[in-house]
């Protein structure tokens, strides 16, 4: 049983992608909080395991081609080990160079690889792309055609977790005063827009406009912004991440004040982008900059308690976003500003650290752990049967959307600024 | 190992259930040690019947079994190192049972400790052992390294909270070991297995015994001003009787490196910090931490900041928890030695460490599970600095020699493994070897189990103490050797051989009384240790005696007046104190035995954290004689309870009697017996009576006596009232008193009042005492119908339990079958019997379970 000695990746075999592994003393502390380990329960697909892997590679003992690729490849890149992580391994780095191993050393062909040449180059950066993609897919939707894939047994598994992924038509509530806000506050806030969210799912961002300005902030949103790149980074391709990071940077150079992210994940890679530049002369500075002034929206809204507190009318749960509790940290903030909303309880998840599955483009390319990753976080839901389950990214969104109506709950789906608006204009309405 | 075996394999595991591909495999060719060696398949099994087909597989393929849980292990334990099965139990992962009656949990191996204790909070119970890598390590993984953890202080290490454990032999067959009835007759297997490494058996499921969960904790951090002074604090908090739940030592340099990395404001410029936890009820842990912090601060410590709230405790804990990690943030690696030490030894020996390291030029930090004298110290280094690593090791080394020295162990709870193994002779002399090695070959002959485990690659032959005439009908030996010298003889005499605690007359078949009176007397009263070491035959009373002058007690009662220390191990029968103060086999510490050929075996140390080899003292509890003499024993020492209350309660009936008892049962942290009791006579003047003692510091006692009388009034007893002798008290008096049949009768709890009415009879002539949490119910027939025996021991087996004869009245073999159905493992047990006592003298009429002839084949287990 001897592995054929090969030349490590080149990509992989650099010094402090060595030290980082050595950094790992393999207590295993993290198998439990990895949400593939926990499905699968082999230590082939655990932060420990794809770690060993990846010092293997990188010394060359194992190749790049087979179970290395496919167990760097499950991943789902959620980074909750680095929280459990006593000693500090930064796995997400590690797992990012291992991914641009596995991506040049296993070439993906044919249709898939036009699929990915498509979204990665045309479609993620471009906005009115973007805008087409989702008419398509409202007209689809009308069409019945997602319920429809799901029927047709030769349709490939990710092309229907796709179509089942497609936004639902919304039922929101009417709102008498839908506009964006018309009283201007004093601190200035940049609003980073993203790529798949403001088209699939423009409510999300309209309200994160009004709820900004409730909260004080004189809202901008700087022209020329385009695609945070993290789709990029994750599936190997960190020179197009680092072009898309330059653009950012420089839409929005010279604005003081805070960038505000609505997404988990966009939040996170913006925040990375000091790392991902740290080796570009001309731009390492301004994108440590960049990334200090990153913040979540909900770092930046205050909601006030109204006294007499409202009754207790709706049971919220709070889905965390991977990216944002475990990159970003933030986790306090979104709890506090719904514990504060009138007649809201907040009903803590057994796991809330665990992942829903979506993790990007995850869902599309594993679908089969991407679903029982999701049916975990469906049946914790279920034990904490909330009448609206809040969300701060798109991808948990979509997925999470998805569980909740597969799984035959009754809960309604919502990102923190929807309710955070909802519950507002609302209660603005009673009180004026 | 061919191909088609291990497609084999992967037909009747699935293709999902096994790992073959070479590069996958590396994966599971480490644990959190420094160990590696690479399997050369991994069985992934869900069901315990793919465990045993996957052994069953092993066996065919010859080659070695070992079993994983969650790799977290730090001594090599689940290192395949020399290829071979490693038999994952992750998927394995499920608490199976919770039974809120008997407050027991059945598992499965792979379920993760944390999650344990999760499923146990939701019934407010508790799974105490709790080791740094509980969050991740799996109970499994626990059982099989005897784990211990920081709240083991008060709460006992895992051994003590395993019941029963489901296995499958070397041979590929599946039986359970040890009962969910406590104390079942026959050798402690169940507890031989637990610790052994995975040397011995695969585990595939286990009943745990959980305890009412502490309706309080507080948590204190206390900073000293150095190392010496945190030392001396800790043997001050054990002389004054305290019972905090945890007591965990930290030095400056490891608090540094954890701060780093936690942020939780612990103090980086103490020389040393103390995590204390104490735990109660509500009314309780303030007066509790009151008086800890009074006498640490007279002691010297610097300052003690108790937790304000849950969050900040928890932040606490945090810290203590993530230290192995954060070494890592000073060198690419480290080494954690694991040693027990006497407490009191503790100062001197963190001192030793400290100078061994500063000549050998070796960083190391301290953690130490301060209460129990179980040391930690991290030493710093590069795996690639072969001159480093050969110092840091040399450093282990020269600690360990010294802890051997100071009558500690070599491992605390990370297990020997490949770790420690070349260092059990500093320790364990060939003849000690020689009586773990004769347990290895009874379980597993052709060393299918984690070969190359716990054990140095070569051992000196045993010696055996050269035969010397024994003359008359009664042996009184005076020493180990002359106890050896003379069982030696007698074996070659193959004369048979009844050890009593008192002179007797010789018996009818020949044989010699082998009378312990001259094995008298304490050899070392260690009340700052916690251990007493006494000679076997010492009389029950003299060491009560002597332990209370020191505030202190065993928690053993004899049933009988003239009843000797060894006598009461031996026998396995003890008050109902076991709710508090654990069971017999919680005890004995260290044994020294004279086996019947000549050898003399040094079983266990003094110390409560000892993990260096098998768990042998528990083999002599309840062995009654026939495995070997015990010369001496160490026995753990408990503080005399501040506090005893005792409540008493008449019930309407049988069944009310029991369902009280059990409620209080259900939610007492602090009792020390509870009773439920029936004398014989007429149905109208038997009245069932609750009798439940409360011990502990006062306000505890307190708050469970209201609990218990609340219980009382809501389940509507006829009468209650507070006062009254003690569980113990009432138990003893009454054993005392009875003349005639006397028989233990142990059942799952929630039996207990079925097999209680059987036992009872309708004819009024038998009374019980039953020991409530033990699901033990002692009966007593002044004048038993034919057939009583039989009827009451099938009820009771078929109740999953068993029944026991206690008085010698009913020991008659010509009258009465002693032993009932054989328990699981017997043919283990024959095995063991032969090799330790290889001419068959020894008791011959005490032997606790049949002898292979007396069943018949159909019969066999």
């Amino acid at each position: 049983m001897t592995v054929p000695p090969e030349a490590p990746s080149a990509a992989l075999l650099d010094s402090a992608f060595v030290a980082g592994v050595d950094q790992c003393v393999r207590c295993g502390l993290c198998l439990p909080s990895c949400p593939t380990y926990l499905v699968l329960k082999n230590e082939t697909d655990s932060p420990r395991g794809r770690i060993s892997l990846m010092g293997a590679a990188a010394e060359g003992r194992i190749p790049i081609e087979g179970a290395f690729t496919q167990h760097i490849d499950r991943c789902l890149g959620c980074r909750a080990c680095e929280v459990a992580c006593p000693s500090g391994v930064a796995y997400g780095h590690l797992w990012e160079r291992a991914r641009v191993a596995t991506t040049q050393r296993v070439p993906i062909r044919g249709f898939r690889a036009l699929v990915r040449w498509v979204l990665l180059r045309v479609v993620l950066p471009n906005r009115r792309a973007l805008d087409a993609l989702a008419r398509l897919g409202r007209a689809a939707n009308v069409l019945r055609i997602p319920a429809l894939t799901q029927r047709v047994p030769s349709v490939p598994r990710s092309v229907q977790v796709l179509a089942s992924l497609s936004p639902p038509r919304r039922e929101l509530k009417p709102r008498s005063s839908r506009r964006v806000a018309s009283v201007a506050g004093s601190e200035p806030v940049h609003v980073f827009r993203g790529c798949v969210q403001p088209a699939f799912l423009p409510e999300i961002h309209e309200a994160t406009h009004r709820v900004l300005a409730a909260s004080g902030k004189r809202v901008h949103e700087p022209e020329h912004q385009t695609c945070c790149g993290a789709l990029h980074l994750h599936l190997g391709e960190p020179e197009l991440a680092r072009r898309l990071a330059r653009r950012n940077i420089d839409a929005f150079a010279g604005q003081p004040g805070p960038i505000v992210s609505n997404a988990g994940g966009c939040g996170a890679m913006l925040k990375e982008y000091a790392h991902l530049l740290a080796d570009d002369p001309s731009y390492a500075a301004a994108a440590r900059q960049f990334s200090d002034s990153i913040r979540d929206v909900s770092e930046l809204l205050t909601v006030s308690r109204r006294e007499p507190p409202a009754p207790i009318a709706t049971r919220v749960t709070y889905v965390d976003s991977c990216h944002l509790r475990n990159v970003q940290k933030v986790t306090d903030a979104p709890r506090a500003l719904l514990r504060a909303l009138p007649g809201v309880e907040l009903v803590e998840l057994a796991r809330p650290d665990l992942c829903c599955g979506s993790a990007g483009v995850y869902n599309l390319l594993e679908p089969d752990i991407a679903d029982r990753v999701l049916d975990e976080k469906v049946a914790d839901l279920r034990r904490a049967d909330p009448d609206v389950v809040v969300v701060s990214n798109p991808g948990c969104f979509l997925q999470v959307a998805r569980g909740v109506r597969d799984g035959g709950m009754r809960a309604r789906v919502v990102h923190l600024v929807e309710l955070i608006d909802e519950l507002q204009t609302e209660t603005e309405e009673t009180t004026s | 190992m061919t191909t088609s075996a291990v497609r084999q394999l992967a037909t009747l595991l699935g293709n999902d259930g096994v790992v073959t591909d070479p590069v996958e495999l590396g994966v599971y060719s480490y644990d959190g040690g420094l160990d590696r060696g690479t399997p050369e398949t991994v069985a992934l099994p869900r069901t315990a019947d793919d465990v045993a087909t996957a052994v069953r597989w092993a066996i065919e393929q010859q080659i070695p079994v070992v079993a994983r849980g969650a790799g977290t292990g730090l001594s090599g334990g689940a290192v395949a190192e020399h290829g071979g099965l490693v038999l994952s139990f992750a998927r394995m992962d499920r608490v199976t049972e919770l039974d809120d009656v008997a407050l027991t949990a059945a598992v499965e191996p792979g379920v993760v400790n944390a999650i344990l204790d999760q499923h146990a909070a939701a019934h407010r119970l508790y799974y105490p052992p709790d080791p740094s890598s509980g969050r991740a390590c799996t109970v499994g993984g626990n059982i099989a390294e005897n784990a211990g953890g920081p709240h083991c202080f008060k709460y006992g290490i895992t051994t003590r909270y395993v019941l029963a454990l489901d296995v499958v032999l070397a041979d590929g067959r599946s039986c359970r070991l040890g009962s969910e009835a406590h104390d079942a007759p026959g050798y402690d297997l169940c507890g031989v297995v637990t610790g052994s490494e995975g040397t011995l058996a695969a585990v595939t499921s286990a009943v745990l015994q959980l305890v009412p969960r502490p309706a309080a904790v507080r948590t204190a951090m206390v900073e000293f001003d150095s190392l010496r002074a945190a030392g001396d604090a800790v043997s001050a908090v054990i002389a004054a009787g305290l019972v905090p739940a945890a007591l965990e030592l930290m030095d400056r340099q490891i608090v540094g490196i954890v701060e780093q990395y936690v942020q939780a404001g612990l103090p980086t410029d103490a020389a040393a910090v103390l995590i204390v936890d104490v735990d109660g009820h509500a009314g309780s842990v303030g007066p509790q931490l009151d008086v800890l912090t009074a006498l640490l601060e007279a002691t010297g410590a610097r300052r003690v900041r108790v937790a304000e709230d849950p969050s900040e405790a928890a932040e606490i804990w945090r810290a203590r928890k993530c230290i192995a990690g954060a070494f890592s943030r000073l060198a690419p690696a480290y080494y954690t030695v694991d040693a027990t030490v006497p407490r009191s030894q503790m100062a001197h020996a963190l001192e030793l460490v400290d100078e061994i390291c500063a000549q050998l030029g070796v960083t190391v930090g301290h953690v130490a599970h301060a209460g129990d004298g179980n040391l930690h110290p991290a030493m710093l280094l590069d795996p690639r600095d072969r001159g480093q690593v050969e110092r840091v090791l040399r450093a282990s080394t020269e600690f360990l020699e010294e802890v051997a020295r100071l009558d500690g162990s070599i491992t605390g709870e990370h297990g020997v493994g490949i770790e420690k193994r070349e260092y059990m002779p500093l320790m364990h002399s060939p003849t000690d070897l020689s009586a773990m090695l004769d347990v290895k070959h009874v379980f597993d002959p052709h060393g299918r189990f984690n070969p190359g485990k716990m054990f140095p690659a070569a051992t000196a032959p045993a010696r055996k103490v050269d035969p010397a005439p024994v003359t008359g009908d009664i042996f009184t030996p005076t020493s180990a050797d002359d106890a050896a010298a003379g069982l030696a003889w007698l074996s070659n005499a193959n004369r048979t051989v009844h050890i009593r605690g008192a002179r007797e007359a010789s018996p009818h078949d020949g044989g010699v009384v082998l009378c312990t009176e001259a094995l008298r007397g304490v050899h070392r009263m260690a009340p700052d240790d916690l251990y007493v070491t006494v000679g076997a035959g010492t009389p029950m009373r003299e060491l009560d005696d002597i332990v209370s002058a020191h505030g202190l007690q065993v928690p053993l009662r004899a049933p009988w007046g003239d009843a000797t220390v060894g006598g009461v191990i031996a026998a396995n029968v003890n008050a109902p104190m076991h709710t508090r103060y654990g069971r017999v086999r919680d005890q004995l510490l260290a044994t020294t035995v004279a086996l019947a050929d000549g050898r003399i075996v040094r079983m266990g140390r003094p110390v409560v954290k000892n993990v260096a080899g098998y768990d042998l003292p528990k083999l002599m509890v309840g062995s009654h004689g026939t495995l070997g003499l015990m010369i001496d024993v160490s026995l753990r020492l408990v503080a005399q309870p501040r506090a005893r209350t005792t409540v008493e309660a008449r019930a309407h009936d049988l069944r009310q009697a029991c369902a009280l008892a059990s409620a209080i049962y259900r939610r007492a942290c602090m009792s020390a017996g509870i009773l439920v009791t029936m004398e014989a006579g007429l149905e109208t003047r038997r009245a069932p009576t609750v009798i439940c003692t409360f011990e502990g510091l006062a306000e505890d006692v307190e708050a469970e006596v209201l609990m218990a009388r609340e219980v009382l009034g809501d389940l509507e007893a006829v009468e209650h009232r507070r006062g009254g002798p003690s569980a113990s008290a009432h138990w003893a008096e009454w054993i005392a008193m009875t003349d005639g049949a006397l028989v233990r009768v142990g059942v799952p709890l929630r039996e207990l009042p079925n097999v209680s009415e059987v036992v009872l009879g309708a004819d009024g002539t038998t009374s019980i005492v039953a020991d409530v949490g033990g699901g033990t119910v002692f009966a007593h027939a002044t004048a038993p119908p034919d057939g009583w025996l039989s009827t009451v021991r099938a009820a009771a087996e078929a109740l999953g339990g068993y029944a026991a004869v206690m008085a010698p009245e009913l020991r008659d073999r010509d009258r009465i079958d002693r032993a009932g159905r054989p328990p699981g493992g017997v043919d283990l047990m024959w095995g063991l019997k032969r090799r330790w006592d290889p001419a068959d003298i020894l008791g011959p009429a005490d032997l606790p379970f049949r002898r292979r002839d007396e069943i018949a084949e159909g019969d066999l287990p």
